[in-house]
């Protein structure tokens, strides 16, 4: 198996929350959180709006500082990088955003747009080739080269998305991070969007860190699975063995809620308690799904549990799940 | 049984500079006494501006035909108080962002019971303890506590068990619910449809349900509407719609929605294309640069809604087989 392109070990992001009496109150929107990425490889991460998953990204590019942990690449903290050395790294990490009209820049015509990344990371191409290589990478999303003189607005919601995609391959990165990236689009426009994404991929080796709260999109590309809660990761499994047999009672919800229309609606008992937490809610000492999960024992009060190996590259965070 | 809400020819059309935007072409739909009535479709084909005309919220630029039968009359020509009285008691709606649609700066209990204080003319003691009956009913966790609470220290599941609360209390013939579900997680979604299936079943409620996510409506509704750039392509029963789809756009919808189960194919199933732009004139059917069935005719003829077999309505010059 190949060397991790990416390994994160421990990450954890805080938040100023606001002044509290006394000192300022911390916000933990990712704690302990360490997986391996590995070169080529799609690997899906799944949770609630307000899980951490963007947080989690974001922190991976440094664009939001990690109070603790590593994120290394070839033996390098990417963490510790600043300057000129940070972007030069940032060449092989891209990112693509949920909104892209508004990761767009509204004044810039979409070949300058695209001509940015190479201005900053291949500085020595000329003129000619830049606009060349503009016109193919349109071609390549989808779109017309003549539309390189067209501004963002001129362009729908999905053609947007492929301008961001566009953008974030111009540099040729070894990982791109899909924030969300289908899930403002339309079910028709969305299978575009992915099927664009697969291929590139499969053109060019690039790994995949794919974020949704979309179970079904994420299943349709990933090789292995992330599910966060509150921060967390709490189970990280192949794809196929993730949905077949989900471990953690989170992730066992998550997918019986994610409802394809020709099946049978699925009876969630309406008596659950909706226990999702109200925002800034202080996390309970513990396993933080304990107070919704229907198996929850005294143990899950008295400490968190921690991601254990249950199967090959299979890892739960579960005191009922994991083995002693 | 004659429909408690009924749609005739409605159309919305916008000003945009010198172009005239047509949201809604002429399109009419009814709903029964305790009906579920969907109406699916992208962003843009129009559903959240049928929802709008009908409630009398649309922009003064909105340039609106046709008619909205609702209790006997027609409330696009009504005058503005008989909309007031209407609205919000006999016809409510769920808006899909319950943190915009709640009063930031007013307690939950103050702004339920405001409701029945406006058009129950109750007094504030008892439209709060009915308030407080209703949080319960919509199963809203320690709803005393609830009440002194601000919109902002509520989750959004329980936001918009709030909105929905709200809207039934002045038990409303119909509810209208525009993308209930959409701005929540898929936990707390599946919570919250099961919450307006009980209270659909305790009230007869009629529910209007608009929504782009065809499992949503799957769970819910009886009859679906299926709207394209601005018209309804195809109307059956739910369970019609669902194993028999007879326009080719409901079909290639539903096959594009990718599964939690099954096999995983090699690529999505997609729908070539974008819709057309609505200030653009349509001579034909609008959906025909898209379809993969489409002929000469197609392009040339718009083809009227007509029926089919079983419960369904569409219009296509060749609908799928059965």
């Amino acid at each position: 198996m190949s060397a991790p392109l990416l390994q994160v070990e421990g990450l954890r992001v805080e938040f100023d929350a606001g002044r509290g009496v006394g000192r300022p109150k911390r916000f933990v929107a990712v704690e302990d959180v360490s997986f391996d990425l590995r070169a080529g490889e799609t690997l899906g991460l799944v949770g609630e709006s307000g899980s951490g998953k963007s947080t989690l990204a974001r922190a991976i590019l440094k664009l939001v500082p990690a109070v603790r942990g590593r994120v290394s690449s070839d033996g390098e903290n990417l963490l510790a990088l600043r300057g000129a050395a940070l972007r030069r790294r940032r060449r092989d990490l891209q990112i693509v955003f949920q909104d892209a009209p508004s990761s767009l820049d509204p004044r810039m015509k979409v070949g300058d747009t695209l001509a940015e990344p190479l201005e900053i990371f291949e500085p020595a191409v000329g003129a000619r080739e830049r606009d060349a290589r503009i016109g193919r990478m349109l071609e390549r999303v989808g779109l017309s080269p003549r539309m390189a003189g067209s501004y963002p607005h001129e362009f729908s919601g999905g053609q947007c998305q492929r301008i961001a995609i566009a953008r974030a391959m111009m540099s040729g990165p070894k990982l791109l991070i899909c924030d969300e990236a289908v899930s403002s689009l339309d079910v028709s426009i969305q299978g575009q969007i992915v099927n664009l994404l697969q291929d590139l991929q499969r053109e060019t080796g690039m790994a995949m860190l794919f974020i949704s709260h979309n179970l079904a999109v994420v299943r349709q590309v990933s090789r292995r699975v992330l599910v966060m809660y509150r921060g967390r990761l709490v189970e990280a499994a192949p794809r196929d063995a993730l949905f077949a047999a989900p471990l953690h009672p989170y992730t066992r919800e998550l997918i019986a809620a994610a409802q394809s229309p020709d099946e049978a609606p699925a009876r969630i008992a309406p008596g659950t308690a909706d226990d999702e937490p109200a925002p800034g809610a202080v996390a309970p000492s513990g396993c933080a799904f304990r107070s919704r999960c229907a198996y929850a024992a005294p143990v899950c009060g008295e400490r968190a549990p921690r991601l254990a190996p249950v199967a090959v590259e299979h890892l739960v965070s579960c005191h009922l799940a994991a083995p002693k | 049984m004659s429909p408690i809400l009924n749609v005739e020819n409605l159309s919305v059309a916008f000003r945009g500079g010198d172009a005239e935007i047509a949201a809604v072409r002429q399109v009419s739909l009814e709903v029964a006494a305790g009906e579920c009535v969907a109406v699916v479709g992208e962003s843009g084909c129009g559903k959240t501006q049928i929802c709008l005309a009908i409630m009398g919220l649309l922009p003064a630029n909105a340039r609106v035909g046709g008619s909205v039968r609702f209790d006997g009359r027609d409330l696009l020509a009504a005058p503005r108080a008989h909309l007031n009285a209407v609205r919000g008691a006999k016809l409510a709606m769920i808006f899909q962002d319950p943190q915009s649609s709640l009063t930031p700066h007013l307690r939950i209990g103050t702004q339920m019971a405001e409701v029945l204080v406006e058009h129950r003319r109750s007094g504030w003691r008892d439209a709060e303890a009915a308030a407080l009956a209703m949080l319960r009913r919509v199963r809203v966790p320690d709803a005393a506590r609830r009440m002194r609470q601000y919109p902002h220290e509520l989750s959004g599941g329980m936001r918009q068990r709030v909105m929905i609360g709200m809207s039934l209390l002045c038990e409303p013939d119909v509810v209208l619910a525009d993308e209930p579900t959409t701005a929540l997680d898929a936990t707390i979604q599946a919570q919250v449809i099961e919450t307006l299936r009980e209270m659909r079943r305790e009230f007869r409620t009629s529910i209007v349900l608009v929504s782009h996510d065809l499992s949503v409506v799957a769970g819910l509704a009886d009859r679906v509407y299926v709207m394209y750039a601005g018209r309804v392509v195809e109307c059956a029963s739910a369970a019609d719609l669902f194993a028999h789809p007879r326009h080719p756009y409901t079909a290639a919808l539903m096959n594009c929605v990718p599964r939690i189960s099954g096999p995983v194919p090699a690529r999505l199933e997609t729908l070539p294309g974008q819709p057309p732009n609505p200030a653009e004139r349509i001579d034909g059917c609008a959906f025909a640069p898209r379809c993969a069935f489409a002929t000469e005719r197609c392009a040339r003829e718009a083809p009227p809604l007509r029926p089919l077999e079983g419960s369904t309505v569409a219009a296509c010059h060749q609908p799928l087989p059965r």
